[in-house]
């Protein structure tokens, strides 16, 4: 550094550093509030309470904020030639030549007094080293600001986990809307119903970003099927393209924010379980799913189970057999649905080759699908979000299980020679048990007012079931047959 | 001239001054800059603590015509200004200007406050306006002027308080305190043996102008805004009915019935200046000013009832008052 040559480069070099000091003081006071808003938005995203847009305008709203504040302080504590004049003549024991000669003009005075205060100024300023009498130290501000910033994201996070309740879940208003708008009309009832359940669904906080988007999927599948139905029948569909051209988009707008992840994991700041606390998921965790998911998971299902117990009579062997031994696929079901789904997955795991009994049990599962949806509906009605919650993660993250399970037990197994047509009995090398893909349409009436015991429902609707082997074609495929069964969202991964 | 000239005459009347008055340097010094400074000084003290020799030891140092009026109930003002004598010149009698005691460089009034406030007043004219205006006839003072007052605190039986009009006319009012032991040690042996010592003349021939030049050059020396600044918050934190942002100090409300004029603000700028120059530097600190806060100031502040029922000293009020009142706004 080269040595200045009059008081007022000294002046002007020292306040430079100073200005420096303190635009990186401003810079760090207002860092840690700037960095904990973004944690509290990125937190919020993650959990799809904020729009990709709402964090990009708050992000850069708090930036912009703090920009502001920092150049305010700047200004405010940038120090001035008089300041900086000040600090030398205390520094240097100069009495205030620093500050008359930064302060009084030259023509005040005679050039003497002027050429006689310089010198003596710059051999005081002499004694002065500028990094080690004025270095740049943190200051107070800076270590509040900090402890401030902490504070606020462990109360966020506190108050994240402690009360739940009092945090605003994000509405899915247009999933509702539209199960209102579809609940006018009789024909849709059964849609509007599965709407509306699963906007509930989608209020929970702790979905992950792919049961969100399976439950967006789901429901549009179910819309364009009805579409095609309905479209076959000739019947208007102009609400129901509405409908689902209005969730479609909503699913495209909200894809990108459920999709992203953050690089780290968001621990807990808990180190003990509330049992009155809904947990998030541990991503990755033993059994498919996290603990604590699965236990509040086991607590919804038991309340979906208990209700659907009361009103059907039956069921049994809920909770136990998918809790015990095969927390992956045993998830998939509710009730009795469930523990037989349960019972399939574990049969198929130990002996992936005993078709008969996997494929029994499948088709008593798919042919129970009438009975299923109605207890679906009524579950759904009474608003059981718990339940169809564990079961959408069920299905997202246990599914694929019960996918290879299935296709392990096909590759081992004989085609039949021919596919049945539709409505055609098994008969001769056909049997039922051979029937694998099958087509069902049930009355509206009957899958609308599912009710009484299985056996009535059974009778009821088996004369009406026509059934094929004829693989089923993609929905979107125009061959696809146009009469599809409703089936509950949790068969999909299986069927597939 | 210049200010290492400066410094050196004005050490050297110092020096010699205190050849002859033992202690009291502070009190010396505040005398000689109220003289560069073209002002006049009051000297308050019990008797005998050597406030009249004081004064005749600087005119003596100083080279200048030196005249002292002891102030008494029965002097007039013609006393101190002059009056008309009828002369008989050449055969022809006319009234002639007779010059009072006024007419000197350095006038002692001693005692001043025994006089009656109209003796009193006819020094108010000198000192303010150097002149005097006598018989219709105005008479310019020469140059330099300083009265130097002394008054007694102890007897004010028959005395009559100096007006704060005419108050505020001295630059500075200096408290002549008493002798330190070793002081007063150093007075006996100087005082009570043979050859009693007296101050040598530092400035002989043409000491009017080298004065002058003094003075002029204390006029120059630089001071900073920020420190102007300062004086005039004083000033106004010792106003009762203040305007100031922080409020008035509580001692100023309580225990002032007027604050200081602004001549309490030249002196104090005045004063610093001359301090510095004697210090060597040619510019104004706040220690300057802190240096003659006090003796600037003490007089211009018109102290209440209360205050003197609860023997508030002015200078308790300043102390206050200088706390309070931040160097840097």
């Amino acid at each position: 550094m080269s040595v200045p040559a009059g008081p007022q480069e000294y002046i002007d070099l020292l306040r430079r550093r100073l200005a420096l000091h303190a635009l990186w003081q401003s810079g760090l006071v207002f860092l840690p509030p700037l960095l904990a808003a973004w944690y509290i938005v990125f937190f919020l995203y993650r959990f799809a309470w904020l729009d990709p847009d709402a964090v990009m305008i708050s992000g850069a709203a708090f930036l912009i904020a703090a920009a502001a504040l920092t150049a305010v302080r700047f200004r405010a504590h940038a120090p001035s030639p008089l300041a900086t004049a000040r600090l030398i003549d205390e520094t240097a024991a100069a009495e205030d030549r620093f500050v008359t000669l930064a302060t009084v003009e030259g023509a005040s005075g005679p050039a003497e007094f002027f050429s006689r205060l310089n010198s003596e100024a710059v051999a005081l300023a002499r004694t002065i080293d500028f990094q080690e009498h004025f270095p740049f130290r943190a200051g107070r501000s800076m270590v509040n600001s900090i402890i401030a910033a902490l504070t606020a994201v462990v109360i966020f996070q506190l108050a994240f986990e402690l009360t739940p309740p009092l945090l605003p879940a994000r509405p899915v208003g247009k999933l509702a809307a539209a199960g209102q708008k579809l609940a006018g009309d009789l024909r849709f009832a059964e849609l509007a119903a599965a709407l509306s359940a699963a906007a509930e669904k989608l209020e929970g906080r702790s979905l992950s970003a792919e049961e969100k988007q399976t439950i967006l999927r789901d429901i549009l599948n179910q819309l364009d099927e009805r579409i095609a139905r309905e479209k076959a029948r000739g019947g208007d569909i102009s609400t129901l393209e509405e409908v689902a051209a209005e969730i479609r988009h909503e699913a495209k707008k909200n894809e990108e924010s459920w999709s992203v992840t953050l690089p780290f994991k968001i621990p807990s700041l808990i180190p003990f379980r509330i049992p009155w606390i809904k947990q998030p998921d541990g991503e990755g965790g033993g059994g498919g799913k996290g603990s604590g998911g699965q236990g509040h998971g086991s607590q919804g299902e038991g309340d979906g189970a208990q209700k659907l117990e009361q009103k059907n009579g039956g069921g049994s062997g809920m909770g136990e057999q998918r809790e015990g031994e095969n927390p992956g696929g045993a998830k998939m079901q509710d009730g009795p649905q469930r523990a037989a789904g349960s019972e399939e997955k574990q049969q198929s795991k130990k002996t992936p080759d005993n078709r008969p009994d996997a494929q029994s049990n499948e088709s008593r599962q798919l042919k129970d699908g009438g009975e299923k949806e109605g207890r679906k509906a009524a579950m759904e009605k009474k608003g059981d979000a718990y339940g169809g919650e564990m079961k959408y993660r069920a299905e997202a993250k246990g599914g694929l299980k019960g996918d290879r399970a299935i296709a392990g037990a096909k590759s081992g197994e004989k085609m039949p020679a021919r596919f049945a047509a539709p409505g055609e009995k098994p008969t001769g090398d056909l049997k039922d048990k051979d029937l694998r893909f099958v087509i069902v349409q049930l009355p509206e009436e009957e899958s609308g007012t599912a009710s009484g015991s299985r056996e009535e429902q059974r009778k009821a609707t088996a004369g009406a079931l026509p059934s094929a082997n004829v693989p089923l074609a993609r929905p979107d495929d125009p061959r696809s047959a146009a009469e599809k069964q409703m089936l509950p969202l949790e068969y999909r991964g299986m069927i597939r | 001239m210049d200010p290492a000239e400066f410094k050196e005459i004005f050490g050297r009347i110092e020096t010699e001054i205190r050849e002859v008055i033992v202690g009291h340097a502070d009190i010396v010094r505040k005398v000689l800059i109220a003289f560069f400074a073209g002002g006049h000084a009051l000297l308050e003290g019990a008797p005998g603590l050597g406030k009249t020799l004081l004064v005749k030891s600087l005119s003596r140092a100083l080279g200048l015509t030196f005249k002292r009026v002891q102030f008494t109930p029965d002097l007039m003002p013609a006393d101190i200004i002059g009056t008309q004598l009828l002369m008989e010149t050449d055969g022809r009698r006319d009234f002639q200007f007779k010059q009072g005691p006024i007419f000197a460089h350095l006038v002692l009034a001693d005692e001043i406050n025994r006089a009656t406030p109209k003796t009193q007043s006819a020094v108010l004219e000198a000192m303010e306006e150097r002149q005097v205006t006598a018989f219709g006839v105005t008479y310019r003072m020469e140059s330099p002027f300083m009265v130097l007052a002394t008054q007694n605190p102890i007897e004010l039986e028959g005395t009559y308080p100096l007006p704060e009009a005419q108050l505020d006319r001295f630059f500075f009012k200096l408290l002549v305190g008493h002798p330190t032991p070793e002081e007063l040690t150093e007075i006996l042996h100087r005082t009570t043996r043979a050859g009693e010592p007296d101050a040598g003349q530092v400035l002989a021939e043409g000491a009017s102008a080298v004065i002058a030049r003094m003075q002029l050059l204390l006029r120059q020396v630089l001071i900073a805004a920020p420190l102007e600044e300062y004086v005039v918050r004083l000033i106004d934190a010792t106003q009762p009915d203040g305007r100031r942002k922080n409020g008035v100090p509580a001692e100023v409300k309580n225990y002032i019935r007027y604050g200081s004029s602004p001549r309490g603000a030249q002196a104090i700028i005045l004063g610093a200046k001359g301090n510095a120059l004697a210090e060597g530097r040619v510019h104004v600190s706040h220690d300057d000013i802190a240096a003659v806060v006090y003796p600037a100031l003490r007089h211009r502040l018109i102290l209440n009832f209360q205050a003197e029922a609860e023997n508030v000293t002015a200078d308790q009020i300043l102390k206050s008052v200088i706390e309070k009142v931040p160097r840097y706004r």
